[in-house]
């Protein structure tokens, strides 16, 4: 009764927005706002499975390579930072200062360090994304259960194997959280690196059409990107209730 | 030491070497007064000993002192002839809070079988122990379930057949059938007077139940509070195999439960200004 409502209710208001937008739109003549019915048959057009493997492609490979750069770094620092609290306490200015700076700042040193190509694309994405993964990932491993820690140190367990089997696990709902505030900022750096210095990429496409003045283009880029968005998004909320639902029933009720 | 009480069934521990020695055990958190300032225990192989003691008598400081979770200020704690440095590979521990000491994202099976897997043992044997340890417990039907599809009680189970399958010397239990409801109480002491009769081990319960302490053991350590020190300890002589409805009913259960009762009464009274 709950999940059919919890699906019904976006789509009904997805759906509003896009009746809406269509129907205020369809009379439109002004050249940056195209009508909608003109935008979706550009991107019929335009994104073609070609065009999909030419510019898509590429920039989905350096956001995954990018974003699973910054989850495996981003779980490895917040380990270490969650099991040595004094360590934390010390490079707190630190983090605090990194993580209000904004990302996109990244961009000027690193093309200068490391040149235009997807190497610091990738870099790019993965170092200024990790921040809300560090600092999620230390949180959850400082409040694993005293009881569990004390659980496996009674019955001998090696240090790696109470990572791995109790303070991992425990842990792992906020790393996901971590990633899911993560996801966006990969995406925003995934097309900024694009716009600066690429050849290809849906963020490269997006420029071009709106240098090129082909403004139904350019939208109908946005809407990929929107999409593709809203999917990985989704994708990450899905792995969070199935990790939740294995965890125990109350915390997520997706799963019977 | 035997009184006269206990003299017609004599306890069969008598003369077995010690597998506990506790001497002069200071225990203190840092930055406030020693919760243990001198504490003795000695417990003997195969024994069953009960402790007792008001609320905030540092019993689980004790606990954690003597497994090994808890750097000592003073004295020593010996398991098995060796001084406890960090957890001993003899003893074992169930705690109260089952649903906090079972892993919630691996099976029953796998909770029990996670300790053995670092302890060099050949596949076969981990799993014949696994499966033994889960027949005992009556939850080898369970062992693909995960611990919070369980009631209390078989969590409960579920931690106390981890602790077999370790196949520790010592099993120390720290108040295991607190959080349970009373009939799933009684069944479970039952299950262990059976599990531990039929293994050579030796256990060590905490409890603030009297009733329990009495039921179950073979010595009962009555502790006082502030400062936490041994006030009696006591042998309970009642015939083996124990039952619920004629062992309470035997005038020495009754004795038992009155003076420990009275002891812990005295302490209580005797603490006021410092009960928290």
């Amino acid at each position: 009764m709950r999940r059919p409502v919890a699906i019904a209710l976006p789509a009904l208001g997805l759906g509003l927005f896009l009746v809406a937008w269509w129907l205020l739109s369809d009379g439109s003549t002004s050249l940056y706002f195209p009508p909608l019915r003109e935008i979706v048959s550009t991107l019929v057009e335009t994104w073609t499975p070609k065009r999909l493997a030419q510019d898509g492609l590429p920039s989905l490979t350096r956001f995954a390579v990018g974003f699973a750069g910054a989850v495996l770094a981003g779980v490895s620092l917040g380990v270490v930072l969650g099991s040595a609290p004094r360590l934390e306490v010390a490079l707190r200015p630190q983090l605090e200062l990194v993580r209000s700076t904004p990302p996109v700042l990244l961009l000027p040193p690193s093309i200068l360090l490391l040149g235009t190509g997807s190497g610091m694309k990738v870099f790019v994405i993965a170092l200024g994304s990790m921040w809300p993964i560090v600092l999620s990932t230390a949180t959850g491993v400082r409040s694993v259960d005293e009881v569990s820690v004390a659980m496996s140190r009674v019955f001998g367990l090696p240090r790696a194997a109470r990572l791995r089997h109790v303070v991992l696990p425990s842990a792992l709902p906020s790393v996901i959280a971590g990633a899911r505030s993560a996801l966006p900022i990969a995406l925003v750096l995934m097309v900024v690196t694009e716009l600066v210095a690429s050849t290809n990429g849906i963020g490269y496409f997006i420029l071009q059409a709106q240098q090129t003045f082909d403004i139904a283009a350019m939208w109908s880029g946005v809407v990929v990107l929107s999409i593709a968005g809203m999917l990985l998004s989704l994708g990450l909320a899905w792995i969070d209730r199935r990790v939740l639902a294995r965890i125990s029933p109350t915390s997520q009720g997706a799963h019977a | 030491m035997t009184n006269e009480r206990t003299a017609a069934p004599a306890a069969t521990t008598e003369g077995r070497e010690s597998v506990l020695r506790v001497e002069n055990l200071m225990a203190a958190y840092p930055g406030s007064p020693p919760v243990i300032e001198s504490l003795d225990l000695d417990v003997r192989a195969g024994s069953f000993v009960c402790i007792v003691g008001p609320s905030g008598c540092g019993k689980t400081t004790l606990l954690r002192s003597v497994a090994g979770l808890m750097p000592r200020a003073a004295g020593s704690v010996e398991v098995c002839g060796r001084t406890v440095q960090g957890p001993a590979r003899e003893l074992a521990v169930v705690f109260q809070e089952y649903t906090r000491s079972l892993l919630p994202w691996a099976t029953v099976a796998a909770n029990v079988r996670l300790p053995l897997r670092y302890q060099s043992l050949a596949r076969s044997e981990i799993d014949a122990r696994v499966e033994e340890a889960l027949r005992a417990v009556g939850l080898w039907e369970a062992r693909d379930k995960r611990p919070w599809q369980l009631s209390g009680g078989m969590q409960q189970r579920v931690a106390i057949a981890r602790a077999l399958a370790y196949r520790p010397t010592v099993l120390i239990m720290d108040e295991p059938f607190a959080s349970v409801d009373a009939q799933t109480r009684s069944d479970l002491e039952d299950l262990l007077l059976e599990v531990w009769a039929r293994h050579d081990m030796t256990v060590v319960l905490v409890t603030h139940d009297i009733d329990e302490a009495v039921y179950l053991a073979d010595e009962i350590v009555v502790l006082s509070t502030s400062p936490t020190r041994v006030l009696e300890t006591r042998q309970v002589g009642l015939a083996r195999p124990r039952d619920q409805i004629a062992t309470k009913a035997e005038p020495e259960f009754a004795e038992h439960r009155a003076e420990v009762f009275e002891r812990l009464k005295v302490v209580r009274a005797g603490s006021v200004p410092t009960v928290d």
